[in-house]
């Protein structure tokens, strides 16, 4: 207890008006999707999940929403930093989880099974928030949809044709499926359920 | 004290769980001016930066009649609690029942100074032990004072011929 206690550090300075900021990149983000919204704030978060994805756990986890991490992803100081400031679960398996944290490798293996909710409650679809080291907008799927004026191309490193497809069906029994959040160091793109991907085989 | 290890398995050295626990409960029930008359005797620390602000809340009190029956909710109280960092990295965590917020930082900055070895000696003996000693003799006046207007009611056999 006293030994892990020394890697707890601090989250938002005050937390009412940094999780308000926070929180409108993210609904910004999901009003306009495919395109690279940036978080002003700057934060040392544990691990490798980067200010983006650690702001958003902030603002969106509490005791309600478990959380799944992959493996990869996993770190004690993370684990303890989520756990202290958020209060959520981090549960084993990702189908019992409302959030989860992946990189495009895990997202593939392990996502098939993540809960997508059911046309009746709709909200029980999960978030995944996938961590990559860049978000490109010149190359991938051609995204339209709610929220487009014009269609825009979206991409991040780490993409491949399995995994676009993956995300395209997550969104074939809408309005049940899941709902993605692209993040990279300060920067978060979105791509809810409500997003038409196409192309997403001949890249 | 003993070294206990936690459920990490990791060993803790110097202080115990139980320890620790007594501590906190007698700086929440502490009054904030003693502990910020305190603050001034004190070795200078390094300063601390704030893990949790003070914040404000409910806790639900659960109680058990008799201490037989099933547990009930008994009401919620408002609950003040704060996180804390000192310098080198020792985490005080302070939670006191009202929304006294200088009082809950005071708490989580003496439960941090406490878990280092180099202050733990000096505060129980000039802090913590008097402030127990304080507290027990008010319960104790309390209850003196409540014991007091104690009245003794017994009934006289009744017989109805």
């Amino acid at each position: 207890m006293k030994s892990t206690d020394m890697d707890l550090k601090p989250a938002f300075s005050d937390p009412v008006m940094d999780s308000t900021e926070s929180y409108r990149v993210i609904m910004q983000a999901m009003a306009k999707p495919a395109y690279a919204h940036e978080f002003p704030l700057e934060m040392d978060v544990p691990g490798k999940i980067g200010a983006a994805a650690g702001q958003i756990l902030l603002t969106m986890a509490d005791g309600d929403t478990p959380l799944w991490i992959a493996p990869e992803l996993r770190d004690s100081a993370l684990d303890l930093w989520i756990r202290f400031h958020t209060g959520c679960p981090l549960v084993e398996r990702p189908e019992e989880a409302t959030f989860v944290l992946a990189t495009p490798e895990t997202a593939l293996k392990q996502l098939e099974k993540l809960s997508t909710g059911s046309p009746e409650y709709p909200d029980r679809g999960a978030t995944v928030i996938l961590v990559s080291k860049m978000i490109k907008a010149d190359s991938g799927p051609v995204c339209s949809g709610p929220g487009f004026k014009e269609p825009r191309r979206i991409d991040f490193d780490g993409a491949s044709p399995a995994l676009w497809s993956l995300i395209g069906e997550s969104r074939m029994d809408y309005p049940a499926g899941l709902d993605w959040l692209l993040v990279s160091g300060q920067s978060v793109a979105a791509l809810p359920r409500s997003t038409k991907l196409e192309d997403t085989t001949c890249m | 004290m003993k070294a206990i290890e936690d459920n990490n398995g990791q060993e803790q050295s110097g202080w115990a769980l139980a320890d620790r626990q007594r501590w906190m409960g007698i700086l929440a029930r502490a009054a904030c001016r003693d502990l910020e008359a305190f603050l001034d005797q004190l070795p200078d620390s390094g300063g601390y930066d704030f893990l949790r602000l003070p914040e404000i809340g409910l806790s639900m009190v659960r109680g058990r009649a008799g201490g037989t029956g099933d547990p009930f909710n008994l009401g919620e109280m408002t609950v003040t609690r704060c996180s804390l960092r000192l310098a080198d990295g020792t985490v005080g965590h302070g939670y006191i029942k009202g929304r006294d917020k200088r009082h809950c930082e005071l708490a989580a900055l003496f439960d941090a100074l406490l878990q280092r070895d180099e202050y733990r000696q000096d505060l129980f003996a000039r802090l913590i032990d008097p402030l127990e000693k304080k507290w027990l003799e008010k319960r104790h006046e309390r209850s003196r004072k409540a014991a007091a207007t104690k009245v003794e009611f017994y009934t006289m056999v009744r017989g109805e011929d």
